[in-house]
């Protein structure tokens, strides 16, 4: 007798104990039966389960959610230290000549060598450089209100605050920081400023204009503050846009912006028909051909001086949006390592 | 029935324990002693019955509360030393030569390979069939009906069965 028979059959009844018996299994599985678990015979006991601990897992978006409260009241309590100040306190220099003072005092003028420069804090709300041959008074400072004169000379401003919190008055004018960071010039006749981040406002009694990141702008007080250009135009058309706004009107002048505006230089060209300078219906069909006007805004409603059409259509140039210095959270950086980035 | 267990239904917790607890006696008494799996059985499931909320496929259950058992028994194995107080045992039973031949036959399939041991147990003690083995066990069908054939096999020259 060979084995094979037994073997095939108990492969069968192994796999499947519903199918008839294999005898040889079979004998194992009554040798093993008093092994067998019985459930009906031992049922579960629940005395146990105190010794269990039901631990209930907490869902994931409630970890989500304590974390995201823990980071805003940790924004939120960083935002308020930073735009807290005591009235009248002084600002700390961090970096000054030999010699000088350690904080910029109310009602005191500093006035820099040429060849010196310094690094002060401006308040809690960021930081400015003062380069040489600069004169610069500190007139008030509380919260987020600090407000300076800069008679001449250049700071390079870094500020993370509510729009408004920081100002200058210049000879020609008021430069408002709306959330940014910017270079500012002052001589006796002009203020020029150049815009990193953010927005800035010049203002003077003539009328006001605002300066998104990348572009620059100059004001006297003789004139309406002039009109952002950017800083990557050709010169040939910011010459033509100054020369323009100093009253060349001329078709020479006009050619030349039509001719050497891009699309990106399409901010200046609306500015400039918002203003009515020379040859507004030229600079407005030039901007129609370089940036199509939206849906429902048409020139001829640009050029019958509708604002809210000119307004909708500047609102689709991909520029910063206006006092978005919460969108602008890297100037909160140090700026040695928010330029890295 | 894993939901509603889940949600802390007993009688729900109970269906399973009457269907499941033979996989999991027989993966405990594959490494422990007959006694120890028993007891280690009650706690197996109470252990389960806390953690079903992490549980993610319910058609798992099976595999899942073994793989429990299987860690269970590890534990239980590191801090106690194995005995058999098979005295007690015989002395309790009514049949105690049966109870003797049932735990040679145990030892001798603790003898066997680690391989054969718990697929051996689950079907000739536990009365599963193959499909019911591979799925508590994670082990493929094949698999499974490799290692009965071979395991019985061994295990059938060891005991020396006759018909």
């Amino acid at each position: 007798m060979t084995t094979a028979p037994h073997d095939d059959l108990d492969d069968v009844y192994l796999w499947d104990p519903e199918t008839p018996p294999s005898a040889e299994v079979r004998a194992v599985e009554r040798r093993l039966a008093p092994l067998r678990f019985e459930p009906e015979a031992t049922p579960l006991d629940w005395t146990r389960a105190g010794a269990f601990v039901v631990r209930r897992r907490r869902p994931t978006w409630l970890y989500a959610l304590a974390a995201a409260a823990v980071l805003v009241v940790a924004v939120g309590s960083l935002a308020a230290w930073r735009w807290s100040w005591p009235a009248g306190r002084p600002w700390p220099i961090d970096a000054a000549p030999a010699g000088a003072a350690r904080s910029l005092a109310v009602g005191a003028a500093l006035d820099l060598p040429a060849t010196d420069r310094m690094h002060l804090r401006v308040a809690r709300i960021g930081t400015m450089q003062i380069d040489g041959d600069t004169r610069l008074t500190l007139r008030s400072t509380q919260g987020t209100r600090h407000r300076l004169t800069l008679d001449r000379g250049t700071v390079h401003v870094r500020v993370w605050a509510p729009p408004g919190s920081l100002s200058f008055q210049t000879p020609a004018g008021e430069v408002i920081d709306l959330g940014c960071e910017f270079d500012l010039t002052a001589d006796g006749v002009r203020s020029v400023v150049r815009v990193r981040s953010g927005w800035v406002q010049l203002d003077n009694s003539l009328d006001e204009s605002l300066v998104p990141a990348g572009a620059m702008s100059e004001m006297r007080a003789d004139r309406v503050p002039g009109v952002a250009v950017f800083e990557d135009a050709s010169p040939d058309f910011m010459a033509a846009v100054r020369a323009l706004e100093a009253g060349a009107a001329d078709g020479d002048v006009l050619r030349r912006i039509i001719v050497a505006a891009r699309p990106r230089d399409v901010y200046t060209l609306l500015m400039l028909v918002e203003r009515g300078e020379f040859g507004s219906d030229l600079l407005a069909r030039r901007a129609a051909d370089l940036w199509p006007p939206p849906a429902g805004v048409t020139v001829g409603a640009i050029l019958r001086g509708n604002r809210d059409a000119l307004w909708q259509w500047r609102d689709t140039l991909p520029l910063p949006p206006p006092k978005s210095w919460l969108r602008n959270w890297r100037d909160a950086l140090p700026s040695w390592f928010a330029d890295r980035r | 029935m894993v939901a509603a267990a889940a949600r802390g239904d007993r009688d729900a917790f109970g269906l399973l324990y009457r269907r499941f607890s033979r996989a999991v006696h027989g993966v405990l008494v594959a490494r422990l002693t007959r006694e120890d799996a028993e007891d280690l059985v009650q706690d197996v499931f109470m252990h389960a019955f806390t953690r079903l909320r992490d549980l993610r496929q319910p058609a798992a259950f099976g595999s899942w509360i073994c793989a429990i058992a299987r860690r269970q028994a590890t534990d239980h194995y590191r801090r106690n030393r194995p005995t058999e107080p098979l005295a007690d045992t015989v002395a309790a039973s009514d049949r105690p030569d049966l109870v003797v031949e049932a735990h040679r036959a145990l030892a001798a399939i603790r003898a066997l390979p680690e391989a054969y041991r718990e697929t051996l147990v689950l079907r000739l003690v536990e009365g599963l069939s193959g499909p019911e083995i591979a799925a508590v066990t994670g082990l493929t069908p094949d698999s499974v009906r490799v290692n009965l054939h071979r395991g019985f096999r061994l295990l059938r020259e060891r005991l020396g069965v006759t018909i």
